[in-house]
C-alpha cells in the first residue's frame, strides 16, 4: 500500500532527516533541526504518567516538547493504520509491545528505517534490524493483597505463586485477565500450557476455574482492584505495574515463578513523521543508556542495553523483590499464538473458564 | 366528564388533513432541501458507511469486494441470534424500569406540592452527571460479593448473604443501568408532565374519581407519547451501552452485544465486519421500535394537553404524612444511585491508592490538585466547556428545525427527517464515531476540536429532535395560526410563540445535551487527537493507570456539570414552579 506523505509541512532541515536512517557523525545537525522542530508525538500504550515523566527529561535537556497520545495496543494500532491510510500520520513515534503489528507495518512502509547510536547495545534478539528497538521490559506476576490475604497464604504465594492461588482462601477473590484481549495478558496463560506444559499446562488452569474466579476483560482496573482488596491476588501482576504501585505505599506485593513471561515493548520511528529530525533525537536519546535509565526510573519496566544497572525505585526500595532468574519472551514470536490456533487456544481458555465467547 | 380526545380546541383540520404531507412555499423547500443536506452529511454518511462496512472484505478500503461471512454469522445462527434476543429483552426491563421509577419521581416534584421540591429533582438527576464507567468502578469496589465495601459490613453485621448486594451480576448490570438512566426518562416525562392542563385532573377528582384511576384513566394516557418515548430512547441507549456491562460481567454474568462490537472492534483480533453487521442488526431492531412507536403516536391530537385557553400550572396539597413518605422515597432513591456512589469517586479521587480501609488510603486534597494541575487537564478542560456551549446549541437549532417542517409545516419527506435524525440512538457510539473518523479523515477537519464537535452533534441531533417533539406535540397549532392570522411572519411566530411555549422541553434537551457532551467518551476517544483532549478521553486514559486521577477527573466534570446547569438555569429563566 502506498504512504501518503506527511501533512505537516516540516522545515527543509527536516525534509532532509524525513530519510535519513542514521546520525552518524551529525548528531549536532540533527540537535539544530529537532529543535528548530519543537515537539514531537509519541503513540504510546505505556501509563501516560510515567511516559510523561520520562520525556520531561528529555524535554529538559532539549527544550522540546513532546506530545503523548495514550491508548490501549489494539485502539493504538486502529488508529495509526486509519492515519496511514488516509495520509494524515500524526504520529512521530509509535510504541507497542505487538510484534506482528511490527512487522506488519515495516512491510506496510510505515515505519522508517533508522538505526540508532546505541543499536550495537541491544541483544540482535530483540531487535527487529534497522527498524525496532527496544523500549522496556514488563516481566509477569502473581500480584495480591497484604491486608486482605491470611498469612499463611501469602507465604505459599511467595515460595510457590500459582500453588498458592489454589489455596480455598482466595476461592471466589481471585480476578484473572481474559487472554481474549491478547498482548502480555495472554502470555501468562501460553506460560502456563505451552512453555511449561509438564508442570502446569491445562491441568493447572482447570483447578484454577474450580477457585471460581473473577474474569476481566480490560487490565486498567485489575491492580486497582486488587490494591483495594476488592479482590484478593490477581495472575496479572506485571512487575511494572505493581512495582510503582508497592512502592508508593499500596498494600500489595507480587512474586514470580522462573521463567516466568515477559513483554517487550519495541519502538519505531514513522516513515512520514510530521517531526522527523525530533523523532530521530527520541530515537537517539531514548536508546541511549541515559534515556533508557531515565525510563526505568519513569516506568517501572527494565531496559534491555548492555550495562543497564537496576535503577528502578522500587527495585530498591522493596527489599523483598527480585526479577526472575529466566523469563521468556518467545511467545512474542511464536506462531503458534497467532491466527486459528490462538482463537482455538482462547476457545478452550472460555470452556474451562465458563466464559461465553461473544465474538 | 370531558373526554380527553375533546379536551382540545376544535381542530382546524380532519385527522385526514392533518395527515396529508404538505408541497409548501419555494422558502419551506429550499429549508428542507438544506436540512435533508445537513442531515444526511451528519448521519446518513457514517450509518451507510457502517452498512456497507458489513458486507465489505476490508472496511478500510470500501472498494475492495463484498463478504458475507460477519452478516451471515450475525444473522444466521442460532446463537448470535439467541444473544440479540437476550440483549433486547435485557434493554427492554432496563427501559420499562427506567420510566417507571422516572415516572413515579416526575410526578413528586412536578405534580405534588411539597417543599423542597429543587433538592429532590437534583437527587433524581444526579447519577446523570457521573460517567457510567466511573460508577460501575465505584460499585464493584462497593459491592463486589464477599469483598466489596458494603458486603463487608453487613457480614460483619452477620447479616445472611441473600441480603448483600452482587453487582457482578444480571441484575447487578440491570441495577446500575437503570440508575444511570431514570434521569434520562425524568427529564423526558417531567417536561410532558410540566405541560398537562391540570383541570381535567380536578375535573376528574371532583367526580369522585380516585388519584389511582384519575392517574390511570387521565394523566396516564397524556403522557403516553413521553411515557413510550422513555421506554424506546432508554431502551436504545441501554442497547448500545458497553461499558458498564464490560465492567460488570466479571463473573460472567452477561455480555450483551454492545460488548461484541466492542470486542470486536478494539480486541487484539480486530474483526470491522462483525461490529458492523451486529451494529446493523442493532440498528434494524431499533428502527422496529421506531416504527412502532410512531404508529402509536400517529394520532397526534389525542396527546395535545396545551391548548389556546390558559391554565393555571395548580399542583396537589398533599399531607404532612404523604410528604414525608415523599421525602424518604426520594432520599433513599437519591443516596443509593447517586450519593453512594458519588461518595466512592470522592474518596478515590482524594486518596493516593485504593486500599482495604480508609486510613490506608491516605486521603489528601493534595492528591487532587496534584492530578488535576497539568496542562493537558487545562486544555482538555477548556476544550469540553467549548463543545458542551456549542454542541447543544447547533443540535436544539436542527431539532427545531426538524420538527417544525415534520410537526407543523408536514412537508412532503419532512417526516422522514425524524426518522433520520433518530438513526444514531440505534448506532452504538463507537461505531459512529469510527464511521465518521474514516469518512472525514481525509478532510482538513481531522486533528480539529470542530471534527469532535461534529460527532458529538450527530449522536445529539437525535435527543434534540425528541425533546422539542414531545414538546411541540402538546402545542396546539391554533396558537402559531393566531399570530400568522395577525400579520407575523412564520419565523418570528416560531421564535415568539413556539420556542417559549416549548422552553421547558428546550431547556430539557439543552441539560440533556450538555450532560452528555460533558460526558461522552465513544465518539470523542475515536475522533480526538493528541492536540485536541477532552476531560471524558483524559478521565478514560488515567483509568489505565490510576482510578484515583480518573476518579479526580471525573469530580472536575461533575463541578463543571453542576456551575453550567447553575448557568443555563438562570439564562432559561427557570425557575421551581415554571420548570
Amino acid at each position: 500500500m502506498a504512504v501518503v506523505g506527511c501533512s505537516s509541512g516540516h522545515s527543509s532541515a527536516g525534509d532532509k532527516w524525513a530519510t535519513a536512517t542514521s546520525a552518524s557523525g551529525s548528531m549536532s545537525q540533527l540537535i539544530s533541526a529537532a529543535k528548530a522542530e519543537g515537539s514531537l508525538t509519541i503513540f504510546t500504550p505505556v501509563v501516560q504518567s510515567e511516559v510523561q515523566q520520562w520525556a520531561a527529561s528529555f524535554t529538559k535537556e532539549y527544550g522540546i516538547k513532546v506530545n503523548i497520545y495514550r491508548e490501549a495496543s489494539s485502539i493504538l494500532g486502529t488508529t495509526f493504520t486509519t492515519q496511514q491510510d488516509a495520509g494524515k500520520n500524526q504520529a512521530d513515534i509509535y510504541q507497542t509491545s505487538n510484534l506482528g503489528q511490527v512487522q506488519q507495518f515495516i512491510k506496510s512502509g510505515w515505519f522508517a528505517k533508522y538505526v540508532p547510536q546505541a543499536a550495537g547495545d541491544y541483544p540482535a534478539s530483540r531487535t527487529v534490524e534497522d527498524y525496532a528497538y527496544p523500549l522496556y521490559q514488563s516481566t509477569g506476576a502473581i500480584a495480591w493483597n497484604t491486608q486482605v490475604v491470611p498469612a499463611a497464604v501469602q507465604k505459599e504465594l511467595e515460595a510457590n505463586p500459582y500453588q498458592g492461588l489454589l489455596d480455598p482462601a482466595l476461592k471466589g477473590k481471585i480476578v484473572l485477565i481474559d487472554p481474549s484481549v491478547g498482548g502480555s495478558g495472554m502470555a501468562y496463560y501460553a506460560n502456563l500450557v505451552d512453555n511449561l506444559p509438564s508442570q502446569y499446562g491445562w491441568n493447572y488452569l482447570e483447578k484454577l476455574a474450580a477457585q471460581k474466579p473473577a474474569v476481566a476483560s480490560s487490565i486498567q482496573t485489575i491492580s486497582q482492584e486488587v490494591s483495594a482488596g476488592t479482590y484478593y491476588a490477581t495472575i496479572f501482576g506485571d512487575d511494572a505495574i505493581f512495582g510503582p504501585l508497592a512502592q508508593s505505599g499500596s498494600p500489595v506485593r507480587f512474586s514470580s515463578i522462573s521463567p516466568m513471561n515477559a513483554t517487550l515493548f519495541y519502538q519505531e520511528v514513522t516513515s512520514a513523521a510530521p517531526h522527523p529530525a525530533a523523532a530521530r533525537l527520541w530515537d537517539e536519546w531514548s536508546e541511549s543508556t541515559a534515556g533508557q535509565e531515565a525510563m526505568t526510573a519513569a516506568t517501572g519496566g527494565s531496559s534491555s542495553i548492555k550495562g543497564w544497572t537496576d535503577n528502578r525505585p522500587f527495585a530498591k526500595d522493596l527489599s523483598w523483590y527480585k526479577l526472575p532468574s529466566q523469563v521468556w519472551l518467545a511467545w512474542q514470536s511464536d506462531s503458534a499464538l497467532t491466527g486459528d490456533q490462538l482463537t482455538q487456544f482462547d476457545a478452550k481458555w472460555d470452556s474451562i473458564f465458563h466464559v461465553s465467547s461473544s465474538s | 366528564m370531558t373526554l380527553l380526545q375533546q379536551a382540545g380546541p376544535a381542530p382546524t383540520l380532519t385527522d385526514a388533513q392533518t395527515e396529508r404531507r404538505q408541497p409548501g412555499s419555494a422558502r419551506d423547500r429550499g429549508l428542507l432541501v438544506l436540512t435533508w443536506l445537513v442531515l444526511l452529511a451528519l448521519i446518513a454518511g457514517p450509518i451507510v458507511y457502517v452498512v456497507v462496512a458489513a458486507v465489505s472484505a476490508n472496511p478500510a478500503e470500501l472498494g475492495s469486494g463484498f463478504d458475507f461471512t460477519a452478516v451471515h454469522d450475525v444473522f444466521a445462527t442460532g446463537s448470535m441470534l439467541s444473544l440479540l434476543a437476550r440483549s433486547v429483552a435485557f434493554a427492554l426491563v432496563v427501559g420499562v424500569l427506567s420510566t417507571v421509577l422516572a415516572t413515579a419521581l416526575a410526578w413528586t416534584t412536578v405534580r405534588l406540592q411539597i417543599w423542597g421540591s429543587r433538592v429532590r429533582e437534583t437527587l433524581c438527576l444526579g447519577s446523570l452527571f457521573i460517567a457510567p464507567f466511573v460508577t460501575a468502578v465505584a460499585w464493584v469496589w462497593l459491592a463486589t460479593p464477599q469483598t466489596g465495601v458494603i458486603n463487608k459490613i453487613l457480614i460483619s453485621w452477620h447479616l445472611p448473604s441473600w441480603l448483600q448486594p452482587d453487582v457482578l451480576s444480571t441484575y447487578g448490570m440491570i441495577f446500575v443501568l437503570v440508575a444511570h438512566y431514570v434521569p434520562y426518562g425524568y427529564l423526558l416525562v417531567s417536561a410532558s408532565m410540566r405541560r398537562i392542563d391540570t383541570r381535567m385532573e380536578e375535573a376528574s377528582l371532583l367526580c369522585g374519581r380516585g388519584m389511582g384511576f384519575t392517574a390511570l384513566r387521565i394523566s396516564l394516557p397524556m403522557l403516553r407519547a413521553a411515557l413510550l418515548s422513555s421506554v424506546l430512547f432508554v431502551a436504545i441507549l441501554a442497547l448500545g451501552e458497553f461499558s458498564v456491562p464490560a465492567i460488570l460481567d466479571q463473573a460472567g454474568a452477561f455480555a450483551p452485544l454492545s460488548v461484541t462490537v466492542y470486542t470486536a472492534l478494539y480486541g487484539a483480533n480486530q474483526n470491522l465486519p462483525l461490529a458492523a453487521a451486529v451494529s446493523t442488526e442493532l440498528m434494524i431492531v431499533a428502527m422496529i421500535g421506531l416504527y412502532l412507536y410512531q404508529r402509536t403516536m400517529r394520532r397526534g391530537e389525542r396527546f395535545v394537553s396545551v391548548s389556546g385557553r390558559g391554565h393555571a400550572d395548580s399542583r396537589v396539597r398533599t399531607s404532612r404524612l404523604t410528604g414525608a413518605i415523599v421525602w424518604v422515597v426520594t432520599l433513599a432513591y437519591g443516596v443509593i444511585t447517586f450519593l453512594i456512589p458519588l461518595a466512592a469517586v470522592v474518596l478515590m479521587a482524594l486518596s493516593q491508592y485504593l486500599a482495604p480501609s480508609l486510613g490506608g488510603m491516605h486521603l489528601s486534597f493534595a492528591n487532587l490538585w496534584s492530578s488535576l494541575d497539568t496542562p493537558e487537564i487545562r486544555t482538555a478542560t477548556i476544550n469540553t466547556i467549548e463543545l458542551a456551549i456549542a454542541v447543544p446549541v447547533v443540535s436544539i437549532v436542527i431539532g427545531i428545525v426538524v420538527v417544525f417542517l415534520a410537526d407543523r409545516l408536514r412537508l412532503r419527506t419532512a417526516r422522514g427527517l425524524t426518522y433520520l435524525a433518530t438513526a444514531p440512538l440505534s448506532v452504538p457510539g463507537l461505531v459512529m464515531g469510527t464511521g465518521l473518523l474514516l469518512l472525514l479523515i481525509r478532510t482538513p477537519l481531522y486533528g480539529s476540536l470542530t471534527l469532535i464537535g461534529i460527532g458529538l452533534i450527530a449522536v445529539s441531533v437525535t435527543h434534540a429532535v425528541r425533546l422539542v417533539s414531545n414538546g411541540v406535540q402538546q402545542i396546539d397549532p391554533s396558537l402559531e395560526e393566531a399570530s400568522q392570522v395577525c400579520g407575523v411572519s412564520r419565523f418570528r411566530t416560531v421564535w415568539s410563540v413556539l420556542v417559549p411555549l416549548i422552553r421547558p422541553s428546550v431547556f430539557s434537551a439543552f441539560i440533556l445535551i450538555f450532560v452528555l457532551t460533558m460526558r461522552e467518551l465513544n465518539v470523542a476517544v475515536t475522533l480526538s487527537t493528541p492536540n485536541t483532549p477532552v476531560l471524558s478521553v483524559v478521565a478514560w486514559n488515567y483509568s489505565s493507570s490510576a482510578l484515583t486521577k480518573s476518579a479526580a477527573v471525573g469530580l472536575l466534570q461533575l463541578a463543571i456539570m453542576l456551575v453550567g446547569m447553575g448557568v443555563l438555569r438562570a439564562a432559561f429563566r427557570i425557575n421551581r414552579r415554571k420548570a
